[in-house]
């Protein structure tokens, strides 16, 4: 009996073949029938390059060009064979890009593709138990077909039924990346994961960028106080303390609760000159024992105190 | 053996401002909270300093077992956030390492399908 079932399977499996997956119709998502971004670079992978070979497909695409051998440098771990998601993140980052890491929906993937953007995606090529990782990018769909097509390995354009290459993503976790110019938001912005990539973009940006980054923010969202913060940092590293006290103020205006520009600001003041307004803007709030910037209030404070009785 | 303990301090103020030199200023741009430093005050997991310094150490060091240059391998963990060398220090043994030479394809394929399905292959896990 167990048999007969298995042969079963067997059949249905040979017959449905690698279209195994779960059900997807890119009908369903989308308005567009067809959409290739057909200039997007195509690297082939040498040995286990895949990930700088699609994370360079999208940098170039997006205008940013490391070279190979440089993101091979910044990625690649020998003795793993492969390169780890962390790393590619960083990697975009070091070269001027935002690395955005879409929500885990394929809505989120096709609605990318349709602005234009091609998706850095992991996939596995194997099953659960036993992974075999792999990168390409997604450089648009055929609806009509029902099909993705790709950059992947050796292949310059690969046509993948969508519910096989839906499994193969699946079951690597549905990771997607892409990868923003300073300034540019992603098709469909998640909150929470637009402020990471910025303020992560933030730690080897210039601040010019980082200021773009943070104005494109904002102007989606103007009363996001880390915007504000974001943007009176790249003020502030600039010493152009009048915009940056301004933006602080914004981040304040938005939220009085918020800590880190209160601080900020009271730092902005003391480098203008003002320290007795830095004092007041401190004074204002009392921190619960406990609370984390409860040292770095009362340090700043104790120094503003000094600084202001010297007038 | 006035001198070996000469030595032996001169050494260990050298190493400790060595060490010293190399922990980051929370922010470099005189003492700001960075949008990072905020995102990571409201997260469930604060670190100190000193955690995040040592394990920045840890993945550096990680990152050179792996085959990575010394110098390269600290470039890249200055790349990280704080969030990502902490996943890194805590599980970068099981991180997925894309590679994508094997395509498991036909019979095979179908096979280990099989086994997954009728999860065969979790009693070994």
């Amino acid at each position: 009996m167990a048999s007969t079932r298995t042969v079963l399977l067997l059949g249905l499996l040979a017959l449905g073949g690698c279209a195994f997956g779960p059900p997807l119709e890119i009908e369903s998502l989308t308005g567009a029938g067809t959409v290739e971004l057909q200039a997007v670079p195509f690297h082939p992978q040498d040995d286990y390059y895949c990930g700088p070979a699609s994370l360079l497909s999208v940098l170039e695409y997006s205008g940013s060009e490391p070279g190979m051998d440089a993101l091979i440098q910044r990625v690649y771990l020998p003795d793993r064979r492969g390169s780890l998601q962390v790393e590619l993140l960083a990697a975009a980052r070091h070269f001027g890009r935002i690395a955005y890491v879409l929500p885990p929906e394929i809505a989120a993937v096709v609605a990318e593709l349709e602005a234009g953007r091609p998706v850095l995606v992991l996939q596995n090529l194997a099953i659960p138990e036993r992974p075999s990782w792999h990168y390409a990018v997604l450089v648009g769909f055929d609806a009509d077909r029902n099909r993705f097509i790709l950059r992947s390995g050796d292949r310059p354009r690969l046509e993948e039924p969508a519910r096989r290459w839906m499994r193969q993503w699946d079951w690597a976790g549905r990771w997607a990346l892409v990868v923003l110019k300073p300034g540019e938001l992603p098709a469909r912005p998640d909150r929470d994961r637009l402020l990471r990539a910025v303020a992560d973009f933030e730690i080897q940006a210039e601040p010019e960028a980082v200021y773009r980054a943070w104005q494109a923010v904002l102007a989606w969202d103007s009363q996001e106080p880390l915007a504000w913060l974001g943007s009176g940092n790249s003020h502030y590293v600039r010493e152009q303390w009048t915009e940056a006290i301004r933006a602080y103020r914004m981040a304040l205006e938005s939220d009085p609760a918020y800590l880190p520009a209160r601080l900020n600001l009271a730092r902005a003041l003391v480098r203008q000159g003002r320290p007795c307004e830095g004092l007041e803007i401190l004074s204002a709030v009392t921190l619960e024992p406990g609370h984390r910037l409860r040292e770095t209030h009362a340090d700043l404070h104790r120094e503003l105190r000094e600084a202001c009785g010297d007038r | 053996m006035q001198t070996s303990i000469n030595q032996i301090v001169l050494c260990t103020v050298l190493s400790l401002s060595l060490l010293l030199s190399m922990i980051p200023v929370p922010s470099a741009a005189g003492g700001i909270v960075t949008t990072s430093d905020a995102l990571t005050l409201e997260s469930q997991d604060p670190r100190t300093t000193l955690e995040a310094w040592l394990q920045r150490e840890d993945v550096a060091q990680e990152l050179t077992a792996l085959g990575v240059s010394p110098e390269m391998a600290w470039a890249r963990v200055q790349a990280l956030s704080p969030d990502e060398v902490a996943a890194m220090a805590e599980r970068i043994a099981e991180m997925p390492a894309g590679s994508g030479v094997i395509e498991v394809l036909g019979v095979t394929f179908l096979v280990l399908l099989i086994l997954h399905l009728t999860g065969v292959l979790k009693v070994f896990r």
